[in-house]
């Protein structure tokens, strides 16, 4: 680092870099050490490349305050330093235009390498660096509590856990809890259904931001004898209200209650990366909060000042037991709490918000980390071949009296040159690329709005181009030594090979390309593999592009009675069904993998539960009687549920295979056997068994289902429960141009049904697997193009072995060599490059595969097959790029070669 | 600020404010002014050291402040810098301006009367 900075300070002005460069070197080098002790090396990092820039500018500022005033006596020798190096950035800008063809080989290939890179840390910058875009946001937790007894399994909070929380506790500033849900507003323009963010005025408070307009939702807000309120989000208020300023006071139909507009939220408000129209209060009745059930609501805090998380933790945990005393529930003791382990679990909000990307991110930042290593490799090949050519002209300038160091000093200015215009380029590429990969990423890529190419990523592309500018253009410099300047002059015209260890070196850049081909082909392979096992998947439903999906609510102000809830589903399928080109259509509570399941504690008869024991939870949906048929799930043993399981309540259920298998073995035992989800409801009979279903998405395991008829009887403490939400699936061969009649009936029965999140199964489809394909196509591109860079940098080695060796070939052929040996000549060098290029790609895909566990599906990360055919490809392409070259030779008219110069 | 011109010509910029600012209570290295600085702003003002040795250059050809004995005792590389007379009379003008400047911004409600 060091020396890379005193290379920079030599662009100041002299008198400049004399007066002050230990003492900036000096400071530069305390702060960091300061930096990465008390904050870590990614702050680290930010400091150096916030140091570097700032040191460009102000290199730029210095030198056009010293045009400012021109003539300074006594600084004559600093005028001409400082002439020498525009006059070097001149001279390297010359040269580069009279080899245009290397000029634009170095420049594409940098303006790739350093592009790509960009655009990867800018999305690595703006998820995993750069802090959540509140005040102080180190401060802001997630409150989240964790259950021992089922495998610290989270859990959300609770109306009772968080009026307790709320009230007793000593660590947060601020504390609220929020939720996601769907009103149907009605009353302006055309019904429609809505995303909301329910939240208690604890929410706003803790990230500390306030409504543009209006004002904030209050305690008072939250109270159920309180006047309805919301707050608009500012999309939803200009795209509705055309941004008019007087809506502060206006009134709106929410789920058929008038409800007055109290604020508006200012623009690019986004917490948790939901994105709804509305904020609505969690309006409620505190002597209602009972502890032990209602879980549903995920909680935010702001810490006190200085209070750490584990503080915070056991701030949560001596209010537990509070929990209970506060909201009894009539069998929840404060020793039955012990025994289910629940805990609190406090993390920071952003690893709340940024979950599970960051290994996703970092493997592509590695992946095109080695994207641009290739490519310098082959810049540095590049220069060391030029280096070559150019070793006579150094030798004449050396024996004409310029200094080893200006000659050095001019390399280098060159290779500069080269970087900062490639990384300028690459820049350019970066901001068109970004767009691109941003279309390609995954739908639920946490804080993707706030990814942009900003000053950090402008930084980092600078940054890296100097870095491997400065490496590349030291690299051709080894093979100019001391003694080489004058031996170089010596050696005109006697057509020796030159330089051995620049030749050597070049192999070296050659074999390091090969191996990290072979990594990134392994890593693109492995995806490769992922992606197939789960197209092989079954998912537990056929033809997802065939099925149509929405979902309708059935707001209270419709009807109040749950049987006449039950009457309007029966009215829409019935209605849905003789629509021309319908094949099938069904309702069920929750759609495959749109990961809006609720799970409840399941009782199986028979299965000995200890007094106080609370049995595992399972996911439950309710469905009408056609469901399996219409999504395509085949019946494993016993019967699907009929019309008249729903119309006269029978007390049957049907669970998938899973299920069945784990209580009772096989699918068949299942039958008959009875559960129940609540000690106090009746038993039910297991009369079908189904396939398993993959509802977390395709590369997650099946979860156990158990399903339900759409109306059930005694349920929970229901004397009929039935779903107000509840999803629709349409099976046709084309689904999507149906749209408009299935909508004209709908609102032909019910006007003010909107219809919510309408997409094909297969959306959901490719959403579960937009993780895997990204990798995989970030992955591929990154193989490719290590490949053909790979490749060019082989030809262009073997070629140049080929050169030098020319009149030792022409001899050879001269003597009656077959065109044969002169090939197994080439290719004997090229095989040694490929096998120590590839046996070491090999060995560092396995030290490095490990850590894509993560992304991988159904192949282990060493494959043997995957790692055989990246080592085939590799191997492939050395043969290809040392054919041509080969050929030549081996077709060259031996006079030819003997009268050559070499 | 800075954009008046002073009476020697030498236009200051905020950083170059703060660091007369920093030095006002004696004499400190580069290091302890960048500290300081970053201290008082709560780390709000970053600082390049490249930025930071241009300020102090040109605070020193314009003869605000001056450079005070080597103490290669200490510390070898590092040069101690004080506030002139002139930097003195100069951050007192530049102080007042700012006085009326931040006056003017509570009038117009952008800052709370009363910081908390």
């Amino acid at each position: 680092m060091k020396s890379a900075l005193r290379w920079l300070l030599l662009l100041f002005p002299q008198d400049f870099r004399q007066r002050y460069s230990d003492e900036l070197l000096d400071l530069l080098q305390s702060k960091a050490l300061e930096i990465r002790t008390r904050r870590g090396r990614i702050a680290l990092a930010r400091f150096w490349l916030f140091q570097i820039l700032d040191l460009f500018g102000a290199c730029v500022l210095e030198r056009l305050s010293h045009l400012g005033r021109p003539r300074q006596l006594g600084r004559r020798k600093g005028e001409r330093s400082a002439m020498t190096i525009w006059k070097d950035i001149r001279y390297a800008l010359r040269t580069l235009r009279l080899s245009p063809v290397f000029a634009v080989a170095t420049l594409v290939t940098l303006s790739l390498g350093i592009g790509a890179t960009t655009v990867i840390f800018s999305i690595v910058d703006g998820i995993l660096l750069r802090p959540l875009p509140f005040e102080e946001p180190d401060r802001l937790v997630a409150v989240w509590h964790r259950v021992k007894s089922r495998n610290d399994q989270r859990l959300e909070q609770s109306l009772a856990t968080y009026l307790t929380y709320r009230n007793e506790n000593r660590v947060f500033e601020d504390f609220g809890i929020w939720a996601q849900t769907h009103l149907t507003v009605t009353g302006v323009g055309e019904p429609e259904q809505v995303d909301v963010q329910i939240m208690t005025e604890g929410v706003m408070a803790a990230l500390r931001v306030q409504p543009i307009m209006g004002r904030p939702f209050t305690s008072q807000d939250m109270l159920v004898r309180s006047p309805v309120v919301l707050i608009l989000s500012n999309g939803y208020w200009q795209s509705r209200f055309g941004g008019d300023t007087g809506v502060v006071g206006q009134e709106m139909q929410v789920n058929g209650v008038p409800a007055t507009i109290i604020g508006v939220m200012p623009k690019g408000f986004r917490f948790h990366d939901q994105n709804p129209q509305i904020y609505f209060p969690f309006r409620h009745n505190p002597s209602t909060a009972r502890m032990g059930g209602g879980f549903g609501f995920q909680g935010v805090a702001r810490l006190k000042p200085g209070v750490s998380i584990a503080a915070a933790n056991r701030d949560v945990a001596r209010m537990l037991p509070l929990t209970v005393e506060q909201h009894p529930a009539p069998d929840l003791t404060i020793e039955r709490l012990r025994e289910f382990g629940l805990e609190p679990d406090l993390i920071p909000l952003k690893q709340d918000v940024v979950g599970n990307v960051g290994s996703l991110l970092w493997i592509l930042f590695a992946t095109v980390g080695l994207v641009l290593l290739i490519a310098s490799a082959n810049v540095a090949n590049l220069l060391l071949a030029r280096a070559e050519t150019r070793r006579r002209d150094v030798a004449v300038r050396r024996a004409l009296g310029a200094s080893r160091t200006r000659l050095l000093r001019q390399f280098l200015t060159e290779s500069l040159v080269l970087g900062v215009m490639g990384g300028g380029a690459g820049l350019l590429l970066a901001l068109g690329g970004l767009h691109l990969v941003l279309l390609l990423a995954p739908a639920n890529l946490p804080r993707a709005n706030e990814i942009a190419i900003d000053p950090m990523a402008v930084g980092f592309a600078f940054g890296a181009s100097i870095i491997v500018g400065l490496a590349f253009g030291i690299l051709p410099l080894c093979s100019f030594r001391k003694e080489q300047l004058g031996v170089a002059l010596a050696e005109w015209g006697r057509g020796l090979s030159a330089g051995r260890r620049s030749h050597s070196l070049r192999s070296l850049l050659a074999g390091a390309e090969v191996t990290l081909a072979v990594v990134l082909l392994i890593g693109a392979g492995l995806m490769v593999r992922s992606f197939v096992a789960l197209q092989n998947v079954d998912p537990g439903f056929r033809d997802p592009e065939e099925l149509l999906t929405f979902r309708l609510t059935i707001p209270s102000v419709q009807t109040s009675d749950p049987a006449g809830v039950v009457r309007i589903y029966r009215q829409l399928l019935e209605d849905m069904a003789p629509i021309p080109g319908v094949l099938s259509v069904a309702a069920t509570s929750t759609v495959p993998l749109d990961q809006r399941s609720s799970t409840y504690a399941t009782y199986v008869e028979g299965v000995e539960m200890t007094e106080n024991e609370i049995p595992p939870s399972r996911r439950y949906k309710f469905v009408s009687g056609n469901y399996f048929a219409t999504v395509g799930n085949g019946i494993v043993a016993g019967r699907s549920f009929t019309r008249d399981d729903v119309d006269q309540r029978s007390r049957v259920v049907i669970v998938t295979q899973n299920f069945a298998r784990e209580y009772w073995g096989d699918p068949p035992s299942a039958l008959g056997k009875r559960i129940r989800n609540n000690p106090r409801d009746p038993w039910r009979e297991i009369v079908g068994v189904v396939g398993d279903v993959r509802d977390d998405g395709l590369s997650q395991p099946a979860r156990a289902i158990i399903f339900w008829p759409l109306a059930v009887e005694h349920f929970d403490g229901n004397d009929l429960f039935v779903r107000r939400t509840m999803g629709f699936v349409i099976r046709s061969a084309k689904p999507l141009a149906l749209l408009p009649v299935i909508r004209q009936v709908v609102a032909a029965a019910y006007p003010n049904l909107p219809l919510a999140d309408v997409r094909t199964l297969d959306d959901l489809v490719s959403e579960s697997m937009s993780r895997t394909s990204f990798s995989l196509v970030m992955l591929a591109i990154a193989a490719v193009v290590s490949v053909l860079l790979g490749t060019v940098g082989i030809f262009g080695v073997v070629s140049y072995l080929v050169t030098q060796r020319t009149r030792e070939l022409g001899v050879r052929i001269a003597l009656g060599a077959h065109r044969f040996d002169i090939h197994l000549l080439v290719f004997r060098q090229a095989t040694l490059l490929a096998i120590v290029g590839i046996s070491a790609g090999l060995l560092l895909a396995n030290g490095l595969s490990r850590f894509m566990t993560t992304l991988l599906y159904g192949v282990p990360a060493d494959d043997p097959a995957t790692y055989m055919a990246a080592a085939i490809v590799a191997a492939t392409v050395v043969i290809v790029a040392c054919y041509i070259p080969s050929r030549r030779a081996a077709r060259m008219d031996p006079v030819a070669a003997l009268r050559s110069e070499r | 600020m800075g954009r008046r011109s002073a009476s020697d010509g030498t236009v200051l910029t905020l950083l170059m404010f703060q660091i007369l600012l920093a030095l006002s209570k004696g004499e400190r290295h580069g290091y302890a002014i960048m500290q300081e600085i970053e201290e008082r702003s709560a780390g709000a003002f970053g600082i390049g050291a490249g930025s930071l040795y241009r300020s102090l250059k040109a605070l020193v050809d314009a003869g605000l402040i001056a450079e005070g004995k080597p103490r290669p005792e200490v510390h070898r590389q590092r040069r101690y810098y004080r506030l002139t007379v002139l930097g003195r009379k100069r951050l007192a003008v530049e102080a007042r301006l700012f006085d009326r400047i931040l006056e003017w911004a509570r009038e117009e409600q952008i800052l709370d009367p009363t910081p908390s």
